[in-house]
């Protein structure tokens, strides 16, 4: 049984890739690897951090509030035609249907929490785009697979 | 147009007879430099991914190129770049160019 964070990304991502608009590529978990410049644009998701607190409510013994941070990352290139942080744009106007879900009641509510824009000109322009999900949930404080 | 020091030297490394340099093409000069093709990982994100780019970069003559500036469009060994950027080397007889593709 895997942890409601798990379940959480992993319902963010399939969230990511139903009836994706054209130009908006497929969502992937955790990618190491650099892209290659053919294969932008790109969308990269992963946990970053979580904060946890006690939360002493709870019908099934002590429960715990966490609040996940998970970053959706973009990355894109520009051209003569087109500025790097314009490249990233459809990407992020879709990225943000993620903010208010709950994702099936795994999560008490998601939130942007912050985007920040890098870019770096080398054989092309490159650009890419952190964009930061809150994501507040509970569990049991005992066991991170039951939410509570 | 300044003068330097040795500069027929650089003019005899970038000929087609050493085997160093390729094509260079800006505007109706038609002449010659050495390029470098060298991979870098660009905009990791907390030391993961990130894009694998490459640094082209393109050493001519400073003489043989006059006018060359940033967003200069040129042409290395049959593909056309801009010049992003630019900077003259040791006494200035060579100018050394960071190229971004169109």
């Amino acid at each position: 049984m895997s942890t409601i964070r798990d379940q959480i990304i992993e319902a963010a991502i399939a969230k990511l890739n139903t009836s994706t608009p054209v130009g908006v590529p497929t969502a992937t978990r955790l990618r190491m690897t650099p892209y290659e410049p053919e294969e932008l644009p790109a969308i990269n998701v992963f946990p970053v951090r979580e904060e946890v607190r006690s939360d002493p409510a709870g019908r099934f013994g002590p429960v715990v509030m966490r609040s996940m941070t998970f970053r959706v990352l973009l990355h894109a290139r520009g051209s003569d035609t087109v500025s790097p942080d314009k490249a990233l744009d459809d990407m992020a106007a879709w990225v943000s249907h993620l903010g208010g879900q709950q994702f099936g009641g795994l999560a008490i509510d998601t939130e942007e929490s912050s985007l920040e824009w890098l870019y770096e000109e080398e054989d092309f322009a490159y650009s890419s785009l952190a964009i930061d999900f809150r994501v507040d949930f509970k569990t049991l404080k005992s066991d991170q697979t039951k939410a509570a | 147009m300044p003068t330097y020091f040795g500069d027929a030297d650089i003019a005899s490394i970038m000929s087609d007879a050493r085997g160093f340099s390729v094509p260079v093409v800006f505007g109706a000069i038609n002449g010659r430099g050495i390029v470098d093709y060298v991979d870098k990982t660009v905009l990791p994100s907390l030391g993961i991914t990130g894009v694998s780019g490459k640094v082209i970069t393109v050493d001519i003559q400073t003489t043989a190129f006059p006018g060359i500036v940033v967003g200069s469009s040129i042409t290395v060994d049959g593909t056309n770049y801009k010049v992003r950027d630019r900077s003259q080397v040791g006494d200035g007889a060579e100018t050394h160019l960071l190229c971004v593709g169109v």
